[in-house]
């Protein structure tokens, strides 16, 4: 499904289906994913058509850059580190891309959007939260509903931490596409109150590509997510 | 054109001729043109790197420094003793400070607002009397627009000593509904239906997570409290349609919201037996009777 689409095109695989239609000087971009529709009216000159998944923070709307992944509880020994798989919500960008310029077209899911609040009110962010199971390998089976982080968790300490939730900031998201879709992130776990979380330009299997980032942000607050990631102050459990 | 360069070094004050007076008007105009050339483009190019109040902020900064650096270059022009101008500046300051009072802690009181940040622009208010959101914070007032869609100036001075509610300071924000059902329906079942729908909407916060429970036995209903905790700057969208989606599916479950209502019990009394006709009384019931 993800990759370069020359157009007019159609595709419908699914559950999901999307045709861009000439209609004289025009296009037409028709979309149907369960129960949404969208229809656009496209003037393309020579843009390209990229249908990719995208940093999974934009439906219904963007009103957050945190993605807050709850897991069954990992005891994780002091000292010590591990690497689980969890589940991320996917959701698919159409974008239109001109000379390096990218524009979202469309964004779409099977997966149901929830929001949640990770800390309090006053100085807590909110989040977009998905539930998900805990694997020690990559789990099999591509769904159209969700991908695969891949988590690695670091307790350089001398206690126990329990962890059942990671906060990742998707300002500096890379994700890949092939087989599956996969986001690889790193925990660091300072205590049961503290950890800090960086999302990792890597990909879990080779021949995967890497998908337009199409959250733009300033090149200080890009470094500081890709470089500082994002710090969880109100506890990893 | 003799005539002309002759009335070009015309003196129009002092050593001041009219060359220089053009000098610095031409000076002063090209800063302008640059500023706002600058400005134009910053905001073209930051748009989307820097937040919208931020950006307003930047620009003006950059754009009072070209004028003042171009009103700088062009002083030379009129001749001007920087000595003398300090002193003249000194004195006016300390005139204009104390005929401007009001004007001077309305400054105060804008730079405080910008430095302790109460509101920002774009945020939902309520400053005094005045609700809406915040247009625009300059140095001598806020404007704000209401939820009429009136513009509304407040001199900063009134607003740092007003009472401010910010509705979308904190990140989420908890509103709640009463929700009254028949005491014939089952009370278990509606709250299991609101929380199916709760749990439907996406920015119905899972965490912290809504409540809903039997709050009181009314005279007419049983009271469900439905608590719902909401990101600030969604939660009236989430309020004005949960309450309708809360209705119709209880409707749809036979469940009803019941009106007010009373019942009367009407005690039925024996008749008294009906009084005779006029005329008839002495005749059953004689004076005297026997």
């Amino acid at each position: 499904m993800f990759g370069r689409y020359e157009y007019p095109c159609r595709f419908d695989e699914g559950g999901f289906t999307f045709c861009i239609e000439r209609e004289g000087a025009l296009y037409k971009y028709r979309r149907h994913c369960g129960e949404s529709e969208v229809q656009r009216t496209l003037s393309l000159g020579e843009a390209e058509l990229f249908v990719h998944p995208i940093e999974p923070v934009h439906l219904p709307k963007e009103v957050t850059r945190f993605l807050e992944i709850e897991f069954p509880h990992v005891t994780v020994a002091p000292e010590s580190g591990t690497v689980i798989y969890l589940t991320f919500p996917l959701e698919v960008g159409v974008i239109l891309g001109y000379k390096g310029e990218h524009q979202l077209l469309d964004v779409f899911s099977k997966a149901l959007p929830k929001y949640s609040l990770y800390g309090t009110p006053e100085s807590g962010v909110i989040t977009r939260y998905w539930r998900s199971g805990v694997f020690d390998r990559l789990p099999s089976g591509e769904n159209g509903t969700s991908g695969i982080l891949r988590l690695r968790i670091d307790n350089p300490g001398k206690g126990w931490i329990e962890v059942g939730r990671v906060v990742l900031d998707a300002t500096y998201m890379p994700i890949y596409f092939g087989p599956f879709v996969s986001i690889a992130a790193e925990i660091v776990l300072y205590s049961q109150d503290l950890a800090e979380t960086r999302v990792l330009n890597e990909s879990l299997a080779g021949g995967m590509q890497e998908a337009i980032q199409v959250i733009t942000a300033s090149r200080l607050r890009l470094l500081a997510a890709e470089t500082k990631g994002f710090l969880m102050e109100h506890g990893v459990s | 054109m003799e005539s002309f360069f002759a009335f070009m070094q015309s003196p129009v004050a002092g050593q001041i001729t009219v060359f220089d007076l053009v000098v610095f008007c031409i000076i002063v105009a090209i800063s302008f043109l640059v500023a706002k050339i600058v400005g134009s483009h910053l905001k073209k190019n930051l748009a989307d790197r820097v937040k919208k109040d931020e950006l307003e902020k930047i620009i003006r900064i950059v754009q009072v420094i070209i004028v003042l650096i171009g009103i700088f270059i062009s002083l030379p022009s009129f001749h001007v003793d920087f000595a003398e101008l300090l002193l003249i500046g000194g004195a006016a300051g300390v005139i204009i400070g104390f005929a401007s009072q009001r004007l001077v802690t309305s400054i105060g009181s804008g730079v405080f607002l910008i430095i302790e940040r109460p509101v920002t622009m774009g945020d939902t208010v309520k400053i005094g009397d005045t609700a809406g959101t915040i247009e625009d914070i300059r140095i001598l007032s806020t404007t704000i627009k209401t939820f009429e869609g009136i513009y509304v100036r407040i001199p900063n001075e009134t607003v740092f000593n007003s009472e401010i509610t910010n509705y979308v300071a904190n990140v989420a924000r908890r509103f709640e509904y009463r929700v009254g059902v028949r005491y014939s329906d089952d009370a278990e079942k509606a709250i299991r239906v609101i929380h199916e729908l709760l749990d439907a909407h996406p920015f119905v916060l899972r965490n912290p997570s809504p409540s809903v429970y039997v709050d009181e036995l009314g005279d007419n209903a049983v009271i469900i409290m439905v608590r719902i905790w909401a990101p600030s700057r969604e939660w009236w969208s989430v309020r004005t349609e949960m309450l309708l989606k809360i209705k119709t599916a209880l409707e749809k479950e036979g469940m009803s919201i019941p009106f007010p209502q009373r019942t009367l019990w009407i005690k039925e009394t024996p008749q008294p037996a009906p009084a005779p006709p006029p005329g008839q009384e002495g005749a059953e019931n004689p004076p005297g009777g026997q």
